[in-house]
């Protein structure tokens, strides 16, 4: 299905974006996009570096604003919400960031605990537990004492994982969450990612153009090219896509008049 | 014509205007209440960097304005009496400004630097992608520990550049101690030590505004602007304080002298 229609919700949308346009400066970055994110399920989007994927997740937590559109995440409408009602909204939703964005003076511990602490105002001793299970839950126990900087790349993402998910979310946003990551770190990341979703139910969404990656962690898939989302639908029916555009992507083909 | 101008003003009024909304911003999230424990904590770790430099700087100050005070009334004989001029000059004027200026470098390239990392490194939106209001929990605090800090820097700058000049008037220029003192704090009344202390709570505020809106709303987010943003937060610093002690001078002693 192409970027003017907006996606078949038959499930519940935990994102929904109807005729979103951003620019940044005379660019349109996205460009009047529709697009329906089912709940529940872990979606990919995908697309060459530029495209828009990072704006619209930026879109669907209020920390970006569109020039035109309605953008509808968890069914809250994010810019006709006032500012209480946007950080409850945020405070379903997590986040794993490219670089992690993981508080460099605080322990793995604390860093976990922050939002525990923080937000939920959650008693010291269950504080510990629930950080002691989510250092389990992504395998890292015994690294509760560290500084995020004496881990590895892999591990810091872990522990990202653990801090978006401490507030015990019911959407979890990843960008480019095997950026920077070598093959085998990047494929124990998606198993995490994979294996987190299936045992919390919540909904994933990923952005990434990391095509091995999104095969083995989508159960849908979307892919934007020129602002637009260009095809939409479950994984084996994007991967099974015939569009040459959606091909030369999956394919890796480079661009015409790339040098060689 | 009209409409040039009506765009130079607009253009040179964004930013200052920009300035005080944020400040207002963060003062009305200060006022709405934080965790004592980090004022308290951010106020210390302010008087812990700033205080040393404040204290030097204003000593050599002190001592360096009493030589020049020295030399130039022993033309009349009167060289005793060059404490008058460094009390009345220098707690009224000099140490106060002084004080402001180091706090800006120390303090205030610290806070902007600090809140630019956390904005380059996307902490700043985790912080917020958490429901926690950012403005609130990290630039109200930092706003709050430089008021309550700059005031005890001023007092501190106005003693350190007095014992400063007692040092030089006694130990190098031979004036007696108790002279020396004497004409120092003839030259101060009580109610210079208080207009030093709300001059003090007006640096404070002016400092910790330029520093965490350099830091916290330049809008950058590359690796460069962690430096520009210390930059900017002593050189416009220093500019505030400097403009706002000569406007204050101008409002108290301009009428009192």
């Amino acid at each position: 299905m192409t970027s003017s229609m907006p996606a078949p919700a038959a499930r519940s949308a935990a994102i929904e974006l109807v005729g979103v346009t951003r620019r940044f400066s005379a660019r349109a970055v996205l460009d009047d996009v529709n697009v329906a994110i089912a709940a529940g399920r872990t979606t990919v989007l995908l697309g060459p570096s530029g495209t828009g994927k990072s704006t619209l997740l930026r879109l669907a937590t209020g920390l970006l604003s569109p020039d035109a559109g309605v953008v509808r995440t968890l069914g809250v409408d994010v810019f006709a919400a006032k500012k209480p009602s946007l950080l409850q909204l945020r405070r379903r939703m997590g986040m794993l960031f490219q670089d992690n964005a993981l508080f460099g003076s605080l322990s793995v511990f604390d860093n976990i605990a922050f939002p525990l602490r923080r937000v939920a105002r959650t008693p010291e001793a269950d504080v510990r537990r629930r950080v002691d299970e989510l250092l389990a839950l992504v395998g890292l126990s015994g690294f509760g004492e560290r500084l995020p900087d004496r881990l590895s790349g892999g591990q810091r993402k872990r522990v990202a994982l653990a801090r978006a998910i401490a507030l015990e979310p019911e959407l979890v946003l990843f960008d480019e969450p095997t950026s920077g990551l070598d093959p085998q770190t990047s494929a124990s990341i998606d198993q995490l990612i994979r294996a987190t979703q299936r045992r919390l139910g919540i909904t994933f969404v990923v952005i990434t153009h990391d095509i091995e990656s999104a095969a083995l962690i989508a159960d849908d898939a979307g892919l934007l090219l020129d602002g637009k989302v260009h095809v939409f639908g479950d994984r084996a029916t994007v991967w099974a896509s015939t569009d040459p555009r959606v091909r030369a992507f999956l394919d890796r083909a480079p661009p015409a008049g790339a040098p060689r | 014509m009209t409409t040039t101008w009506m765009r130079w003003l607009s253009a040179t009024m964004a930013t200052p205007l920009r300035f005080v909304a944020f400040v207002a911003r963060a003062a009305a999230a200060a006022l709405r209440g934080m965790p004592a424990i980090d004022v308290a904590l951010l106020t210390s770790r302010l008087l812990v960097r700033s205080l040393p430099i404040v204290v030097v700087v204003n000593f050599f100050c002190g001592a360096m304005l009493t030589v020049q005070a020295a030399a130039s009334l022993q033309i009349f004989g009167a060289a005793s009496m060059s404490g008058v001029i460094v009390g009345f000059g220098g707690v009224r004027e000099v140490f106060p400004l002084l004080a402001g200026g180091a706090l800006a470098a120390r303090s205030g390239a610290e806070i902007a630097s600090q809140l630019q990392a956390m904005r380059v490194t996307r902490q700043i939106e985790a912080l917020a992608m958490m429901g926690l209001d950012p403005l609130a929990l990290l630039v109200a605090p930092r706003l709050l520990a430089c008021v309550f800090g700059a005031p005890l820097c001023v007092l501190a700058a106005m003693l350190a550049g007095l014992f400063g000049a007692q040092a030089v008037g006694t130990l190098q220029l031979g004036i007696d101690g108790g002279t020396m003192w004497a004409a120092l704090l003839s030259g101060v009344s009580r109610f210079d030590v208080v207009v030093g202390a709300v001059r003090g709570v007006l640096l404070g505020v002016l400092v910790g505004g330029v520093a965490t809106f350099e830091g916290f709303a330049s809008g950058d987010n590359d690796a460069a602007s962690v430096g520009r943003a210390a930059h900017h937060a002593v050189i416009r610093g220093m500019v505030v304080v400097c403009a706002a002690c000569l406007l204050l001078s101008w409002l108290i002693y301009g009428r009192h002298a």
